[in-house]
Formats: C-alpha cells, structure tokens, sequence
C-alpha cells in the first residue's frame, strides 16, 4: 500500500520520533487500516489519533527547561525575520532604491529589485548565521537541526507570502519574489549540509 | 520509593498487556489485548510513547521482528518486560492492594 498518502506518513512520523522507530509504528498503522473496509482513511485517520502522541515522543528527550529555551529561541528567530522584511522592503529598500536611480545607469525596476535583493540577501545572512550559531553544540540532534531549519523557513517565508498578495510599486513581477524563496532554501541548505558533517545523526540528545 | 518510580494507570496496563502476549507482543497485538480486556481505546501513538518511555526506564525491551505485505513490508518491533519491569508491576500492584483492600466498594466491585 504505498500510496503519496504513505510517503507523506513515512515523512511524517519520520521526522516526528525518527527512522527506527517509525517503520515499526507504520508498519501497525497499515495493519490496523487494512483490518477495516476503508483502509486509507482508517489509515489517515489512524496517523491523525496518532500524532500527540508521536509528537511526545518526538520531544521526549528534551527537558523542560530545554523546551522553553527551544521555543524562546524560535519566537526570537520569528520576530527577527518579520521585523526585517517589513524594515527591509517596506522602510529602506524602497527610499534607497528611488534615490539610487539618480545616479544608477540601470532602469528603476532593476535598481529596485538589486536593492531590495541585497538587503534581503543580507537578512537571510543574518538570520541563517544566528541559526547555525544556535546549532553549533555538539548535543544538538539531526532531527532538531531540521526542525529548527523548517521553523526558519517558514519564518522567512510567511512574510514574503504575505508581502506577494501586496505587490509595491517599485517591486515589477512578483516572481521576483520567488527568487527570494528559492535563495531562502539554497541558503537553508547549504548551512544544514555545512553543519552536518559534526552531528550526530541518532536523532536523539545527547544525554548530559 | 521515589516519586518518579510508580507506575501510571496506562503503564500498568500495558505491562500486563506485555505479560500476557509474551513474546507475541508486538504494536497492534498489545492494540487488541488492551482493547479487547478493558473495552479502552488506544491510539498507536499513544502506546508507542508510553512503550518509548518505560524502555528508557528499562522496564521493556524491544527487537525488530520479521517484515509481512500486511504491514506494507514493514517489520513489527516486539516488546518484552524487564526483570525490573516485572518488579514495578509487583510493586504497583501491592501498593493498590494496600490501598484499596477493605474498602466496601473494593470488595464489592472485586467480587462482582
């Protein structure tokens, strides 16, 4: 029964309690389903019944304390992200750019997005560069490098979508924004790829 | 005894669940003897992370099993008590004896 409905619980419950343990847990999941006259929405719905629970075991090697620290740091990572986007394209972009074209030999739309694109660059710098600072101890895991990778991006992400549905005038076709969501994930990449080569892979603290 | 020892309610029943399946106890097996002897349902998740924490606590182990097309060619992980888990059954269970026993809905409820 391997359906993209399978794949996306394999990804799934992979990333949640790691690769060990979820081949046995989908392994039940699709035998509880096929016990049932509708086995993919058995299954669907098992996964659903499933998930507190897989997301406790998922956290369950962090403390409490640790939890806190992880989620402090995320709300940090999310206002820095807001807050340099709307600084970035709302505030100093587009009062740089207008002025740059006095003096710049290129048309207006590409000064602005040159602008826009370096200033945003230099906020995914900065932003990505805090996140590998955050990563740099030895007891974080694979698993949670990810997690904090998906929670950047979608940092990132959520005020680029919402500045999509609010095209400036000075910002020309919006698939120039998509560039920046494709330098948020080449950037993402690279770093993860970067710090992977002293991580440990178990998917799991380190115990201290 | 320090706090962190006991058992909770789940724990215990699925330690029994262990008990009785031997080493047949695997996900959807502990699944249907929980069911099937308390009329409780259980998600998977559920069990897996009350399973996940008493292997730390080194009340169960696990092993992988065989793989079967019922199970999308995935293998089941089979669970067994520990010695020590055996202890903590024995334990739990003395300390609901003491607390419980010769109390009139106690006795009614154990003799119905």
């Amino acid at each position: 029964m391997t359906t993209p409905q399978t794949s996306f619980s394999d990804g799934l419950i992979g990333f949640l309690v790691g690769q060990e343990l979820s081949e046995a847990i989908i392994g039940d999941l699709q035998e509880q389903a096929r016990a049932t006259s509708a086995p993919h929405w058995a299954l669907t719905l098992g996964v659903f019944r499933s998930l507190p629970g897989l997301v406790r075991i998922g956290f369950g090697n962090i403390s409490a304390q640790r939890f806190r620290i992880e989620f402090g740091w995320l709300a940090v990572l999310l206002s820095v992200a807001w807050a340099w986007e709307w600084l970035g394209s709302l505030v100093v972009a587009r009062p740089i750019a207008s002025n740059l074209t006095a003096v710049s030999p290129f048309s207006v739309v590409f000064t602005c997005k040159l602008a826009y694109l370096a200033l945003f660059s230099l906020g995914l710098i900065i932003l990505m560069g805090s996140w590998r600072l955050l990563n740099r101890s030895r007891q974080v895991s694979w698993r949670l490098r990810t997690q904090r990778f998906g929670a950047t991006c979608l940092a990132g992400l959520l005020p680029i979508l919402y500045l999509l549905s609010f095209p400036g005038p000075y910002d020309g076709h919006p698939a120039f924004r998509y560039i920046q969501l494709i330098l948020v994930g080449v950037i993402g990449i690279a770093v993860l790829v970067l710090s992977r080569s002293n991580t440990s892979e178990t998917g799991h603290y380190a115990r201290s | 005894m320090p706090k962190g020892k006991f058992l909770g309610e789940f724990e215990l029943i699925v330690l029994g669940a262990l008990m009785r399946l031997g080493d047949q106890a695997y996900g959807v097996a502990i699944i249907y003897e929980i069911e099937n002897r308390t009329g409780r349902k259980v998600s998977v998740g559920a069990l897996y992370a009350t399973l996940h924490r008493m292997e730390k606590k080194q009340y169960v182990q696990s092993r992988l099993g065989e793989t079967s097309a019922v199970r999308g060619g995935r293998a089941k992980r089979f669970f067994i008590v520990t010695r020590e888990g055996q202890l903590q059954v024995e334990r739990s269970s003395a300390v609901l004896h003491k607390m419980l026993h010769g109390l009139p809905a106690w006795t009614k409820g154990a003799t119905a």
